[in-house]
């Protein structure tokens, strides 16, 4: 076993901990045999999937789980004291009785004094009902006794520690965004000087670049307050940016604990598999591995490994003889496998080495045109107004949710729009799907124009195209089975059918989606899917028209890391198959450039970059398409030493004539205030909306730039020097409320 | 505070459009049902011309157009027409009965509220013990109960073996009643320090306020309840549960006022039907009130007054749910934007 020490060497040490819930009277094993010790200042990711029992973990830690959960071996330690065994439990009961009182006694100087945690903070960590501020100084109130007045001054402190300004403290949650709420809820987690925090999911739905920005801010107060902390997260680069080493879990077991922070020696076929199944924007990688089967039920006792069911390495006695976490591959590494297939070499990446055939796009110009947008414009009328900090704006505001878009597609395209949470491509997608009317613009299908007010017309190009959705748990209606469910289609644009042809159809279809045998599935209902197969599903109800063009809204954002591979393989397949187009809409940059020819990356409603994958991928020239690849590929380093401080700001540009990006923009000089860039096309085939597109470009990659690696570097004496480009502007760009 | 004045003006504005359907409608209603109100005025044994004369004095000859116009008149004016039932105007009897009505409605809420908040928050910090189970299944039972029978049993039991509540009325009548101040009978005794007629009072509306506030009892522990546990298990209780705060602040403060959300939307709903348990519940127990009006009109064919409580029951329901709009703004801060 590893980390087989004194638990007093460490802050925090859970001895071969295993965790049951009672549902339904069945036993759930969520956390099974965990040996896990976290040093003081020491970063400790966990990585796994939903279900892996990681958040048990953490509820376990901070002893707060739901009242059905036992302890059902193994302690806790805290500072060499126990705090939970299986006598003890580590749940949290809202009425405690007499045994109860007295273990919460024990725990008073640990909870948040010793240990706080900090959940996904985005949605639902901070009460609705009660201002920041509020929720902030009751921890001060209620748990230092201390008066109001400097409960509040102490809150006021905090968010100023987290770059919050003071106007904070009388918000309500739902007034601040996803980024700002998140640094509210981690200063409330070093409210107390902690000496451990359980990081869950820190920055999940989090755009990218905020993601960065939550990133910098935990380390920047570990090593501030010498803190440890514990990252838990599905989000394999996320942890190894913010971690000292890393666990990786899968059905409740630590399958691996590696002694680094990066992954380059891994040897748990999960592992590796979960590496390989991740589209990456550093590596040319044609073809990503996708991971067959679900992640197994932790009803009930599992014989021998957990992964072997889809393990491409499994040995007949993998089923059965149970695993050990051993350290035979290395110091401090430690794996649980007894074939250990990548021991013997460094069984590298399944890459071919060969760039994507970015060719094949020019030589094909004769293809039809199937789609071609332009100057899409939809403006949502909004009545109450929206708020800028505290204050809101006029009662009636316009919210230009997609501004002068332009998009044409041939046959057998697929271009990838890229852009974070209320960029308008949702938007966008919608228009080019039907199933929203622009304000103004030009939509053409097949070179005929879509008249969105006459539904007749509209109802004969549905057919043609089609939308995938993003939420398979939402988008499949619960009472319909598989069959009905992808025949419905059918049953609308091909009345003729009779129900056996359909039935046929069907079969082949589900098939052709990779839910074989057709008959295992046909008769199920949605909840009985893993979502992995309910977006099969959806997918089969999308591909059985043969439409011309999909429109696929974040098709893979909901599923788990090790289900994601296979749908993009998917789509992949079903694009070379039949012909189709498709754009791909994601917030993920490196799925995009897997999945698709073109890259549009968008911003508040605009394109403000295209071309093709690996060139925006690889020589991104709007800085904030470089932003967006440099948060994605997880650099080394910090991005605001790269881009500055700003590239975090969400102040909105004030002007309707300045460029949309000015305020977080590093290079961003009068000019850019001022006037409204069109789009420059600084290269064959290549534009950018930006008023030194050309001059980024040659200075950043005429110099023989090719990768995105030393991208950091190039775009940081960029902006130092600014060769080439005008000297910067001097305005302040902070958010402020005005009272 | 400003969002909040806006918002009120707007419920209140948006409560304008509504209230005037409701006219339309119990004028329309009252005039299609079959039965002549003349008739009902003169009797049944009148000659054709009387009859005539009759409907004229009444305006029943008018076009309905213009007999809805005169309606509408009269009641910007307060004159909701004249009861020849209990010969007066309805509106005096509207006013002298109002307030009983709402004595009796405000004791159903004093004994019902705090109980299902007790109960409510108490089982659900007991979850699937032998508490919440029986809680469960009485409240299934009480809902079911109709409140004329509840009453009935109530009367058979607490009167007629045990002699400890009497049956019917306000007061006993051996007793004077208080002047009229705010015309509900336990406030006007205690205004005037009467004691005997407090405790008669208070005696007296024991046994229709239990009668009438079973089931919204049963109804809102079981909201609490299911608000409460949703409430329980959301991130933010974890973190103040991991943060070491009191368990009565937890419970009280961070998730009561969560959990109160959805009780006053289905309160407020609730007295939509709250009317007709007045009706059934006043007539049980002989209570002067509304409901009690509401049902000998109705037995008389008193078409003015039928019409009148309608409307008033029907204004009731909108205020009602105004005001629960407005506590729900004051609760929720994202409401009132």
């Amino acid at each position: 076993m590893p980390d087989k020490t004194d638990p007093a060497e460490y802050v925090l040490y859970l001895d071969d901990l295993s965790v049951s819930y009672t549902l339904k009277g069945a036993e759930i094993r969520a956390v099974t045999n965990v040996t896990l010790g976290v040093r003081e200042h020491e970063s400790v990711g966990i990585v796994g999937e939903s279900g892996c029992g990681k958040s048990t973990l953490a509820m376990a830690i901070a002893h707060i789980l739901p009242q059905n959960s036992r302890i059902t071996g193994g302690r806790i330690y805290y500072k060499g004291n126990v705090i939970a065994d299986s006598g003890t439990g580590a749940s949290y009961s809202f009425r405690m009785n007499r045994r109860e009182r007295a273990l919460e006694e024990k725990l008073n100087s640990i909870r948040w004094f010793g240990i706080s945690i900090v959940f996904q903070g985005a949605i639902n960590s901070l009460n609705p009902l009660f201002t920041v501020g509020e929720q902030m100084s009751d921890i001060f109130y209620y748990r230092l006794s201390d008066d109001r007045e400097v409960a509040r001054q102490k809150s006021r402190k905090l968010l100023s520690i987290v770059g919050l300004e003071s106007w904070v403290m009388d918000a309500f949650p739902h007034q601040l965004s996803g980024g700002m709420k998140q640094r509210v809820i981690i200063a409330m987690a070093i409210a107390l000087k902690p000496a451990l925090i359980i990081a869950d999911e820190p920055t999940t739905s989090l755009d990218v670049i905020t993601q960065y920005k939550i990133v910098e801010e935990l380390e920047k107060l570990r090593n501030e307050y010498n803190l440890s902390i514990i990252n838990i997260s599905h989000d394999i680069s996320l942890v190894s940016h913010l971690s000292d080493r890393i666990q990786v879990m899968y059905a409740g077991r630590i399958i691996e604990a590696l002694p680094e922070s990066r992954f380059a020696n891994v040897q748990h076929p999960y592992t590796r598999a979960l590496i390989d199944s991740m589209p990456s924007l550093t590596e040319d990688v044609t073809n990503i591995e996708s991971i067959p089967g679900a992640p197994p039920s932790l009803m009930g006792e599992i014989a021998g490994c957990a992964f072997a069911p889809r393990c491409a390495f499994a040995r007949l006695e993998c089923s059965s003889s149970s695993t050990e976490l051993d350290s035979i591959v290395g110091k401090d590494h430690y794996v649980r496998c007894n074939v250990l297939p990548f021991r013997s070499g460094a069984a590298a990446r399944k890459t071919t080495g060969q760039a994507a055939d970015a060719t094949t796009i020019n030589s094909s110009d004769e293809r039809k045109h199937l789609l071609s947008a332009s100057g899409i414009r939809r403006v949502f009328k909004s009545k109450q107004g929206i708020r800028i900090g505290l204050k809101s704006t006029a009662a009636s505001m316009d919210i230009v949710a997609a501004n002068d878009i332009s998009l044409e597609l041939r046959e057998g395209d697929t271009v990838g729009l890229v852009g974070e949470t209320g960029s308008g491509k949702t938007t966008f997608s919608r228009i080019v799907g039907l199933l929203d009317e622009p304000t103004s613009g030009k939509l053409e299908l097949m070179g005929a124009e879509i008249n969105f007010s006459d539904r007749k017309s509209l109802t004969s190009f549905r057919p043609v195209v089609q939308t995938i959705f993003q939420d398979p748990f939402q988008s499949l209606n619960p009472r319909h089975s598989v069959q009905k469910l992808v025949a419905e289609p059918l049953e609308i644009h091909s009345p003729e059918m009779t129900d056996d042809e359909r039935r046929h159809a069907v079969e082949r279809m589900l098939v052709t989606v990779g839910l074989t045998p057709s008959s295992d599935y046909i008769n199920k209902f949605p909840h009985q899917l893993s979502g992995g197969q309910r977006q099969r599903v959806a997918i089969a109800r999308n591909l059985i028209l043969n439409p011309k063009l999909v429109v696929a809204d974040e098709p893979i954002s909901m599923l788990d890391v090790s289900l994601r591979a296979g749908v993009l393989n998917l789509l992949r397949k079903m694009k070379e198959m039949s012909n189709m187009s498709m754009l791909y809409i994601t917030h993920d940059i490196a799925s995009a450039r897997y999945i698709s020819d073109r890259i549009m990356v968008i911003y508040k409603g605009q394109i403000v970059e295209e071309g093709t994958s690996d060139e925006v991928t690889q020589t991104p020239v709007h800085p904030y398409s470089v932003a967006l690849v440099l948060a994605s590929i997880g650099m080394e380093g910090n991005l605001s030493e790269s881009l500055g401080e700003n590239i975090f700001s969400e102040s909105p540009a004030k002007a309707e004539n300045m460029c949309k990006f000015a305020p977080r923009c590093p290079l961003a000089r009068d000019i850019c205030l001022s006037s409204m860039p069109d789009p420059v096309e600084f290269s064959p085939g290549r534009k950018a909306r930006c008023h030194f597109a050309g001059e980024i470009y040659s200075n950043l990659y005429a110099k023989g730039y090719v990768t995105s690696r030393d991208l950091t570097s190039a775009f940081k004496g960029l902006a130092a020097s600014a060769s080439g480009i005008p000297q910067p502007r001097t305005t302040e760009t902070a958010l402020k409320p005005e009272d | 505070m400003k969002g909040l004045a806006k918002y009120i003006t707007y419920r209140a504005l948006a409560a304008v459009p509504t209230i005037l359907g409701l006219i339309v409608v119990t004028f329309v209603l009252s005039h299609v049902v079959p039965g002549n109100p003349a008739l009902v005025v003169i009797g049944p044994e009148v000659n054709p011309t009387e009859l005539k004369i009759a409907e004229a004095e009444m305006g029943l000859n008018k076009p309905l157009y213009l007999q809805f116009f005169i309606y509408l008149f009269k009641l910007l004016q307060g004159n909701l027409g004249y009861t020849y039932i209990w010969d007066q105007p309805v509106s005096a009897e509207i006013a002298s009965r109002f307030p009983v009505s709402m004595e009796l409605a405000l004791a159903a809420l004093v004994i019902a509220v705090p109980i299902a908040l007790f109960l409510g928050i108490g089982t659900a910090l007991r979850v699937n013990k032998p508490v919440d189970h029986a809680t469960r299944v009485s409240s299934l039972v009480a809902i079911s109960m109709p409140v004329f029978w509840v009453g009935t049993l109530m009367i058979i039991l607490f009167y007629f073996y045990l002699r400890w509540l009497p049956p019917s009325g306000q007061l006993n009548p051996l007793l004077t009643a208080p002047p009229h101040i705010t015309g509900m009978m336990i406030l006007d005794s205690l205004f005037t320090g009467n004691l005997a007629d407090l405790l008669s009072s208070v005696r007296h509306i024991l046994m229709p306020a239990i009668a009438l506030s079973i089931g919204l009892i049963a109804l809102l522990s079981r909201i609490l309840r299911s608000g409460m546990l949703d409430v329980l298990g959301q991130d933010y209780i974890r973190t103040s549960a991991a943060i070491g705060l009191p368990r009565r602040v937890i419970v009280n403060k961070y998730a009561f006022r969560n959990a109160l959300l959805p009780a006053i939307t289905v309160s407020a709903l609730y007295a939509a039907g709250l009317m007709g348990g007045v009706v059934l519940t006043e007539s049980v127990f002989a209570w002067p009130g509304l409901g009690y009006y509401a049902y000998i009109s109705i037995q008389n064919t008193d078409y003015p007054s039928i019409m009148a409580v309608v409307l008033i029951s029907g204004l009731l329901f909108v205020v009602i749910n105004f005001l629960a709009d407005i506590l729900y703004a004051f609760v929720d801060p994202r409401v009132a934007l």
